[in-house]
C-alpha cells in the first residue's frame, strides 16, 4: 500500500505546516502571564473557538478509527458525531457552559473544589492528567502508523516530527495559538477528507450508485442489541448518548477549556452552537470514506488500513500531499489541545493547589510551558510504548475515556444539579464507579476469563459504551447515598449549582 | 466458563431490551433532538439580566438548527 509523494506533495505539506508554525509562534508573542497561556487572555472568539471544538474531538485516532470502523461495522459509527455530541453540546451551550464561564475557573477540577473539596477536584484531575497522557500517546501512535503505512517512513521519525512541531508552537503560544491553528487545521482537514470522499464517489458512479451499493445493514444507525459490532443500541443510546457524550462535552477539560477563554458567556454559549452544526456534517467526511473503501476494496485485511489505501489507490500526486496536510491537521488540532489542556491541570490542580498558592502571573506561565515541554517528551515516549499493543486505535482511546468517564459524569451533574450531594459522597461515588468499570474491564477480558474459569462479561466485542454506563450507575447510587448519610454542605457551596 | 450473578443480571437487561423493537428505537433517536428542540423554544437563556435579546434570539437559532439537522438525519436514515 505504500506510496511516494512528489515534489509538489511536499510542496504544499511544508507550506501547511509553515504556515501552522508560523501562526502560532506568532500569537505567542503576545503571551504575558498565565491567563493569557491557560485561558487565550480569555479574549477567543466564539467562530474560533467552535472551529477548535470540532477539530480537537476530531483526530488522527478518528480519521484512521471511524474511517476503519466504518469499514467493518457501517453507518452506526456516524452515532459517534451525531446523537453522540450535538444533543449535549446543546445542552452545554445552554445550561452548563455559561456557568463554568461566568463562575471564572481555569479547570472542572477547580470548580469541583468550590462545590465539594480538594479530595474531590484531587481525583478528578488527576484522572483526566493521566488519560491525557496516554491518550497523548495513542494519538502520535496513530499518525505515525498512517505516515508509515502510507509513506513507508519510521513510525520513531514520525512521532518525533510531530510532537516537536506542535509542542513548539503550543509551548510559545498557549490556548491562543491551540485555538487559532485549531481553525486553520479544521478548516485543512474537511477539504482533504472531502477530496478522498469525492473522489471516492466519483470512482464508484456517483453519490445515488453508493448508497444503492451499500447492504442494508452498512447503511443502519440503529443496529440491534445482539450485534457483532461494539454499537448496539443500547450501548449508543445510554451509553454513549447520555453518559460519554454529556461527559465529554460538558466535562472534558480539553474541551470545555477553551469556552472558558471566550470574550463573553455568550461567546461561549455561541462556539458550542456554532460546533454542534459543524458536528452535524463531520461524518459525511469521516465515515463516508469508510464506507466507500468497504466498496472499492472489500479485501482489506485491517480497517485501519481504509483510509490509507484509498488515499493510495484514488488520490493523484498533489493530492496526496494535502490529504497528509488534512490527516496532520486532525492530528496537530487534538494533540496540541490535549497538551494545553493537560498543562493546565498540573499548573492549577497541582502546582498552584498544593505547591505555590501564591504563585504569580508570570510563574505560572513559566510552569505552564515547561509542563508543556515535560508533556511532549512524555508523550513520545508513551507513542512507543502503545505501539507494541495489537490492538485497534480507536478502541484504545474509548475504553480509556470509559473507565472514568461516567463515574465523572455521575460527579459533575450531582455537583451542578443537586444541592444535597457532599464531598464524601461525591468521592465514594467517583471510586466507586472507577473501580466498577476497571473491574469490569478486567472480568471482559479473555486472559482473566480463562484464568477465573469464567465467561466474559459482555456479549459483545469492545464493550467500552457498557462500562460507562455500569460505571456512571454505580458512581450516581453510592454517591446519592453516601450523601444522605453525611452532613449537608454548607450554604457557599451548595449555592454553586446550575438551579438557584 | 461459569456465570456468576453480575453474568445473570447482564443477561436478563440484554434479554429484555432485546424484545423492544428496532422501530420504536429508531423513535427514541428521533425523539431525544426533537424533545431537545420544543426546549431550546422555550426555555429561559436569557436570566442574564445584561443578555441582549439579539444574543438569546441567535443562539435559539443556532440551536434549533442543530437539533433540526439530527432530526432530519435520524427520520431519514
Amino acid at each position: 500500500m505504500s506510496t511516494t509523494l512528489t515534489p509538489l506533495d511536499f510542496v504544499l505539506l511544508g507550506l501547511y505546516l509553515a504556515g501552522t508554525l508560523g501562526v502560532g509562534l506568532w500569537i505567542g508573542r503576545s503571551i504575558r502571564t498565565g491567563e493569557d497561556f491557560f485561558l487565550g487572555g480569555r479574549k477567543l472568539p466564539w467562530w474560533a473557538i467552535g472551529m477548535s471544538l470540532v477539530a480537537t474531538d476530531i483526530g488522527g485516532p478518528d480519521i484512521i478509527g471511524v474511517g476503519g470502523a466504518a469499514y467493518d461495522h457501517g453507518m452506526a459509527v456516524a452515532n459517534f458525531e451525531w446523537i453522540g455530541c450535538v444533543p449535549a453540546m446543546i445542552v452545554g451551550a445552554l445550561v452548563f457552559i455559561p456557568f463554568f464561564w461566568r463562575m471564572g475557573v481555569a479547570t472542572i477540577p477547580e470548580y469541583l473544589e468550590k462545590r465539594f473539596d480538594v479530595r474531590v477536584r484531587t481525583a478528578l484531575s488527576i484522572c483526566w492528567q493521566i488519560f491525557m497522557a496516554c491518550n497523548l500517546g495513542v494519538m502520535l501512535l496513530a499518525s505515525a502508523r498512517m505516515m508509515s503505512e502510507l509513506f513507508g517512513w519510521g513510525e520513531t521519525t514520525c512521532i518525533l516530527t510531530t510532537a516537536v512541531l506542535v509542542g513548539a508552537y503550543t509551548i510559545v503560544g498557549g490556548l491562543a495559538a491551540v485555538v487559532y491553528t485549531d481553525m486553520i487545521q479544521c478548516t485543512v482537514m474537511i477539504a482533504g477528507c472531502l477530496g478522498v470522499l469525492v473522489l471516492g464517489l466519483v470512482e464508484l458512479g456517483g453519490p445515488t450508485a453508493f448508497w444503492e451499493q451499500l447492504e442494508p445493514s452498512q447503511k443502519a444507525l440503529v443496529l440491534p442489541v445482539d450485534t457483532d459490532t461494539p454499537f448496539p443500541w443500547t450501548g449508543i443510546l445510554f451509553g454513549l448518548a447520555m453518559i460519554l457524550s454529556p461527559a465529554y462535552w460538558i466535562g472534558n477539560q480539553a474541551i470545555v477549556q477553551r469556552s472558558l477563554g471566550a470574550k463573553s458567556a455568550f461567546q461561549a454559549q455561541a462556539a458550542y452552537v456554532w460546533g454542534a452544526v459543524l458536528k452535524s456534517l463531520i461524518p459525511v467526511i469521516i465515515v463516508g470514506p469508510g464506507l466507500v473503501a468497504v466498496l472499492l476494496y472489500p479485501e482489506l485485511d485491517q480497517a485501519d488500513h481504509a483510509f490509507p489505501q484509498l488515499v493510495a489507490g484514488l488520490l493523484p500526486a498533489g493530492l496526496r500531499g494535502i490529504f497528509l496536510a488534512a490527516f496532520l491537521a486532525a492530528l496537530m488540532s487534538s494533540v496540541d489541545s490535549y497538551l494545553n489542556s493537560a498543562s493546565t491541570l498540573v499548573a492549577h490542580d497541582i502546582y498552584r493547589r498544593f505547591v505555590a498558592p501564591e504563585a504569580d502571573a508570570v510563574a505560572m506561565l513559566r510552569v505552564g510551558r515547561s509542563v508543556t515541554a515535560i508533556l511532549v517528551i512524555w508523550s513520545i515516549a508513551c507513542a512507543m510504548v502503545m505501539a507494541r499493543l495489537d490492538e485497534g486505535i480507536y478502541t484504545i482511546f474509548q475504553t480509556l475515556m470509559s473507565f472514568f468517564q461516567g463515574p465523572a459524569l455521575a460527579v459533575l451533574l450531582a455537583g451542578t444539579l443537586w444541592k444535597r450531594a457532599t464531598g464524601t459522597g461525591a468521592l465514594v461515588g467517583f471510586l466507586g464507579g472507577l473501580v466498577t468499570t476497571v473491574g469490569q474491564f478486567l472480568l471482559n477480558n479473555d486472559a482473566v476469563c480463562s484464568w477465573l474459569g469464567l465467561r466474559p462479561l459482555f456479549q459483545i466485542d469492545e464493550p467500552f459504551l457498557y462500562y460507562s454506563i455500569w460505571g456512571f450507575l454505580v458512581a450516581g447510587g453510592l454517591l446519592v447515598t453516601v450523601s444522605l448519610l453525611t452532613r449537608r454542605e454548607p450554604d457557599e457551596k451548595t449555592s454553586l449549582t446550575v438551579l438557584r | 466458563m461459569t456465570s456468576t450473578f453480575l453474568h445473570d443480571i447482564g443477561d436478563t437487561i440484554r434479554n429484555a431490551m432485546a424484545t423492544v423493537p428496532l422501530s420504536l428505537v429508531g423513535w427514541a433517536f428521533v425523539a431525544i433532538p426533537l424533545v431537545l428542540l420544543v426546549w431550546v423554544l422555550k426555555c429561559p437563556i436569557g436570566d442574564d439580566e445584561n443578555r441582549d435579546p439579539k444574543q438569546v434570539r441567535l443562539l435559539r437559532i443556532g440551536a434549533a438548527l442543530a437539533l433540526v439537522l439530527q432530526i432530519v438525519i435520524y427520520g431519514l436514515l
